[in-house]
């Protein structure tokens, strides 16, 4: 008794909205199926075994840094608490972590803009053979008026890095 | 899937089925898990070593040789060294992040591989009587989950950088998370393009996908940029700016000793190996055997095969890494940052659009001349179009050369940068550089500034 994960959008959502649910016993409406199938099957959710190895991976690491700091040396003195500035009086840094360049910030204000761009490309390129010509089209639009920022940002001098 | 839909799409001639996967007993699941994470670990221990001694190789030197046949336990020595050294938290640290970040960096590295499909999903190996696939897991989400578990790794990068309460970790830090979400705007574009051909986000059917050709056949472009952003997003040479010791001792990680450090330097590796792994993934045909071998053997598909050449072209991408270190020089930020917004975003995607037109066009019945001549038609009005913009650009400057206001550039270049910091030695002229032309700055001369005004169009004199 294995559900295939078809393609159909209708259906997809379905099983979707399931995994939602899939731990709660009881669902209602027209999901209900699909969560009794992964019940009745009496296996783990697909998305289980990613946790078990983030916990092989967490269990490692966590192990290992406490590992190191119980058989490690410990042989302090001021100078190597110091922060390491090639040998020099460390740099005063004001509480709060002090000031860097404005670019950064605007660097990832523009990572932001695109990433959603991205985000709304990749459903649209999963069922673009769905879509057919109207999803070339209205995805033409909207990556022009993305572009026309983009055009914008560039000739402001948002990309030039100094 | 109704039939309506398969007519129109005969490159994607596997549907996403994903019903292999999640119904593994827990015993199988924990051995596939391990598996994942010994692969990870074992790839890196070996690959550690094996950069150290191509690169040796590279400048005729021998590498490591000491511990183990051939230096190949070299890594576990460096991993078991460290592990006994002595912890240090530097004063200023906030505590709490400092050891925090090393893990988080870890952590998602590993995760990665929950994903990445070493074999194919239709219950193939048998393993202590239970047929299973060579996989983890498959999510009908698996590359987003892939983008997702890289982004939360740069959370470990930044936060080391705040936490260490240092210069140097700060500014590198801070690199570091510029140049790799800057990366990743150019390697989700080239991940759609995939999409676009696969009609799923689904790893395993992605693979599927390739029976017929590999994606670097069909989607060259977006392979390439791919491999410029998975360098740049595993800050690896020539975009090691984050870490590059020169001028930031060592970015990031510089006030972290011991062990944490040494988890920072594993998270690079695997995000090597989780990168290469992702690109064979989707663009090298995945877990396919080789385009002679599948020809001549049937059985090269199937059973443990499959594993064999995953690795194979896991290690073949690594070498690639290696190789590209030893070769090539350490690129300015600014030009980094310039090749990622300004050569990789365009052209990804323009190519995502164009790899889209073909696609629908083909969909709808045009005939696959046709779709070529309208493409290069199109492609040749764009040409022609950016040649007259240059034209009209050429003749706007030379209407008004040397005016300009603030930013205009300044008109003489002085190479001693006015005796500071340090001053000219007493009658020390600078030689001319020999430099190409510059269009943009045609007024820049020498420090004499004796210089015949001819040869100031040919040269910068920034020596």
């Amino acid at each position: 008794m294995q559900a295939t994960w078809a393609c159909e959008l209708p259906h997809m959502d379905a099983i979707l909205v399931a995994e939602g649910d899939a731990d709660h016993t009881t669902s209602h409406g027209p999901n209900m199926s699909v969560t009794a199938d992964w019940k009745e099957r009496g296996t783990v959710n697909a998305y289980a075994p990613i946790f078990v190895l983030g916990g092989i991976a967490a269990g490692f690491a966590i192990f290992s840094v406490f590992m190191a700091s119980i058989i490690g040396p410990k042989r302090y003195n001021r100078a190597k608490l110091e922060a390491y500035e090639c040998g020099i009086e460390p740099t005063p840094q004001p509480a709060g972590g002090g000031r860097f360049p404005i670019k950064y910030y605007l660097t990832a204000m523009l990572f932001i803009v695109f990433d959603i761009e991205i985000v709304f490309l990749y459903p649209w390129a999963v069922t673009f053979d769905r879509l057919g010509m109207f999803g070339l089209v209205e995805m033409l639009l909207f990556v022009l008026t993305v572009f026309v920022a983009y055009a914008y940002v560039w000739r402001r001098g948002g990309l030039e890095w100094d | 899937m109704s039939a309506s839909v398969l007519g129109g799409t005969q490159l994607a001639a596997t549907t996403e089925n994903l019903s292999f996967f999640g119904n593994d007993v827990w015993w199988l699941i924990l051995l596939k898990a391990v598996f994942c994470f010994a692969f990870a670990m074992l790839t890196v221990l070996f690959s550690i070593v094996w950069e150290r001694k191509v690169v040796a190789w590279m400048q005729l030197r021998i590498g490591p040789n000491r511990h183990g046949p051939w230096g190949m336990l070299q890594s576990l020595a460096d991993g078991v060294k460290l592990m006994l050294k002595e912890d240090i938290t530097v004063k200023r640290a906030d505590k709490v992040v400092f050891i925090l970040a090393p893990i988080v960096a870890a952590i998602p590295a590993f995760m990665a591989f929950a994903v990445v499909p070493f074999g194919p999903a239709d219950n193939e190996v048998s393993i202590f009587g239970q047929r299973t696939a060579l996989q983890l897991t498959d999510l009908p989400i698996g590359l987003l989950y892939i983008l997702a578990t890289a982004s939360v790794g740069i959370y470990g990068i930044v936060l080391a950088g705040w936490s260490s309460g240092s210069t140097y970790p700060l500014l590198g830090g801070l690199r570091a998370s510029a140049q790799m979400i800057s990366y990743e705007i150019a390697m989700g574009l080239s991940f759609a393009a995939v999409f676009l051909y696969s009609g799923s986000m689904s790893t395993s059917t992605i693979v599927g996908a390739q029976h017929n050709r590999w994606y670097v056949i069909l989607l060259p472009v977006s392979f390439l940029v791919y491999i410029c952003t998975m360098i740049g997003e595993t800050n690896r040479a020539p975009f090691d700016m984050p870490e590059s010791e020169g001028d930031l001792v060592g970015g990031f990680n510089t006030e972290y000793s011991s062990i944490k450090f040494a988890l920072f330097m594993l998270a690079e590796y695997v995000n090597m190996v989780t990168v290469s792994a992702v690109a064979t993934t989707i663009f090298l045909g995945g877990w396919r055997a080789p385009w002679p071998i599948s020809t001549f053997w049937e059985g090269a598909n199937h059973g443990w095969w499959p594993m064999l050449w995953f690795v194979v072209k896991v290690q073949l991408l690594l070498f690639f890494f290696i190789w590209l270190r030893g070769t090539l020089p350490r690129v300015r930020y600014d030009q980094l940052m310039k090749l990622g917004w300004k050569v990789l975003i365009p052209i990804s995607m323009v190519w995502l659009m164009l790899v889209a037109a073909v696609r629908a066009m083909r969909n709808e019945g045009y005939d696959f001349s046709k779709i070529v001549l309208y493409i290069a038609g199109a492609v040749l009005v764009l040409l022609l179009i950016s040649l007259l913009a240059d034209l009209l650009r050429d003749r706007e400057d030379k209407k008004k050369p040397g005016e300009g206001g603030l930013l205009a550039p300044p008109d003489r270049f002085d190479p001693m940068a006015g005796g500071y910091p340090v001053p000219p030695l007493p009658g020390q002229q600078v030689q001319r550089v020999p430099r190409r032309p510059s269009r943009a700055e045609p007024q820049l001369v020498g420090a004499s500034g004796q210089d015949a005004p001819e040869q100031e169009k040919q040269e910068d004199g920034d020596a």
